[in-house]
C-alpha cells in the first residue's frame, strides 16, 4: 500500500507529518484527512475554520487540500447562502495566512543574502526552513 | 525503592508510592507487599474479572479502558504513584469494572488480594485509605468523560501528558502515538500533528516513542481546566 502524509497548515505555518501511513488509494487518503481533520477541529471549529490539511503522496507531493471549513459539519448544518459565505471567508483568509507566510520567508531570505554579500553571518528559521548566509573565510573569492 | 534483605525477604527502605506512603508505619507493616518490573502493554485485568492482586505504582502507570463491542478503547482513568490498582478489593470480593492495561512500564508492589483484605480488616488506616482513593478515582473518572465530551484534542494531549509525568514522577514518557490516539480516542496521525505543534511551542520535545516536557508553564496553558481539577482532587484527599 502507498504511504501518504498529512502535513497540517495553521497561521503559525506548515506542521508537518513526518510519519506518513499507509492507505490504498488516493480516494481513502482524502478520507483519513476529513477524519483528522474532524479530530482536530473537534471543540474549537471556529478558530480553526481556515485551517487545511495538505495530503502529500509517498514522494511528499502535495495531491490535495483539504479546508476545515469544507468539512465542519457545522458549517454544513448552515442555510446555503450562509455556508457559502463561511466557507468563500475561510478560504481568503487561508490566502491570506499564505500570503503573509510567504512574506515572512522573502524577508528572511532577503536578510540572509544581504548578510552574504556583506560578509557576516547570518541563521534564522521560520515555518521549519533554515535561512542562513555562509560564514566567508580568509581568502574565499567566491561572492 | 525496595531492597532485598538477607533472608530473602523485601523490605521497603524508601515510598515511591503516595498512598502507601500516607500509611502510619504500623498499617504498613500489616502488608506484604512484592515488588514487579511490568512492561508497558502488560494485561493485568479484563473487565468482570475477579480482582485477586492490588498493584501500588512506583514508577509506572495503568490506564483504566473501556471497551466497547467493536474493540474499541477508551481511558476513563489512569493509575500512576499517587494511587493503587484494585485497592476496593480491601473491603471484599470485587471485579474489575474496566480493562487495566500497563500503558507506562515501570515498577509496581504488588500484594495477594486474600491477604490485603485480612490487613484492611485490622486496620483502620487501611479501610479509610480504600475509601478515599476510590472516591479520588471516582473523581477522576467522572471529570474524565466530561473532558472527553467538550474539550478539543489539543487541550487533552495537554492534560493527558501532565497527569501521566505525574503519575509516573517522570517528564520523560515513553509512549507512542497509536498508544496516546486511543486513550484520546483520536487517529495516529491527529497525534502526530498535535505533538508537532506543541512542540514547535517549546512545551515538549516529541520523537517517535518518546514525549519529553520542556516547558511545564507552556503545557499547562494549553491543557484544559481538567487538569487543575483533577489535581486539587487528589491534594485534596491526600492533605486531608
Amino acid at each position: 500500500m502507498p504511504m501518504y502524509y498529512f502535513n497540517l497548515k495553521t497561521q503559525e505555518g506548515r506542521v508537518p507529518d513526518p510519519d506518513g501511513i499507509d492507505l490504498l488509494d488516493d480516494a481513502r487518503a482524502r478520507q483519513y484527512a476529513e477524519q483528522v481533520a474532524l479530530e482536530l477541529m473537534h471543540q474549537r471549529e471556529i478558530k480553526t475554520r481556515f485551517w487545511r490539511i495538505e495530503v502529500c503522496n509517498s514522494e511528499r507531493t502535495p495531491i490535495v487540500e483539504l479546508l476545515f471549513a469544507n468539512v465542519d459539519p457545522l458549517v454544513a448544518n448552515l442555510p446555503l447562502a450562509s455556508r457559502i459565505t463561511v466557507e468563500q471567508a475561510s478560504a481568503r483568509t487561508a490566502g491570506l495566512v499564505d500570503a503573509i507566510l510567504d512574506t515572512r520567508r522573502s524577508y528572511y531570505e532577503l536578510r540572509a543574502t544581504l548578510s552574504h554579500s556583506k560578509g557576516k553571518p547570518y541563521l534564522a528559521t521560520h515555518d521549519g526552513i533554515a535561512f542562513r548566509a555562509p560564514v566567508r573565510r580568509k581568502g574565499d573569492s567566491r561572492n | 525503592m525496595v531492597a532485598a534483605c538477607s533472608t530473602g525477604v523485601f523490605v521497603l527502605d524508601y515510598i515511591s508510592n503516595y498512598l502507601l506512603a500516607s500509611l502510619p508505619s504500623e498499617a504498613l507493616n500489616l502488608l506484604e507487599l512484592e515488588p514487579v518490573v511490568l512492561p508497558q502493554g502488560a494485561p493485568i485485568f479484563e473487565p468482570n474479572e475477579s480482582i485477586d492482586r492490588i498493584y501500588f505504582p512506583e514508577t509506572g502507570m495503568i490506564s483504566l479502558l473501556v471497551v466497547t463491542s467493536e474493540g474499541d478503547m477508551v481511558e476513563t482513568a489512569i493509575v500512576g504513584r499517587e494511587g493503587a490498582l484494585g485497592i476496593q478489593r480491601g473491603l471484599g470480593r470485587r471485579q474489575s469494572l474496566t480493562r487495566a492495561t500497563v500503558q507506562i512500564g515501570g515498577r509496581f508492589l504488588t500484594m495477594a488480594a486474600p491477604k490485603f483484605e485480612l490487613a484492611a480488616a485490622v486496620s483502620a488506616p487501611i479501610r479509610e485509605m480504600i475509601v478515599w482513593y476510590t472516591e479520588v478515582l471516582w473523581g477522576q473518572a467522572q471529570q474524565t468523560a466530561a473532558c472527553n465530551a467538550v474539550h478539543d484534542a489539543s487541550s487533552r494531549l495537554c492534560r493527558w501528558l501532565l497527569q501521566s509525568a505525574k503519575a509516573v514522577g517522570s517528564d520523560q514518557l515513553a509512549l507512542t502515538q497509536e498508544f496516546i490516539g486511543q486513550m484520546l480516542g483520536v487517529r495516529r496521525t491527529t497525534v502526530t500533528l498535535l505533538a508537532q505543534h506543541l512542540q514547535r511551542s517549546g512545551a515538549i520535545r516529541y520523537r517517535r516513542g518518546k514525549i519529553s516536557i520542556l516547558d511545564r508553564a507552556t503545557l499547562e496553558a494549553c491543557a484544559c481546566e481538567c487538569h487543575t481539577v483533577m489535581q486539587n482532587l487528589q491534594n485534596q484527599k491526600l492533605a486531608s
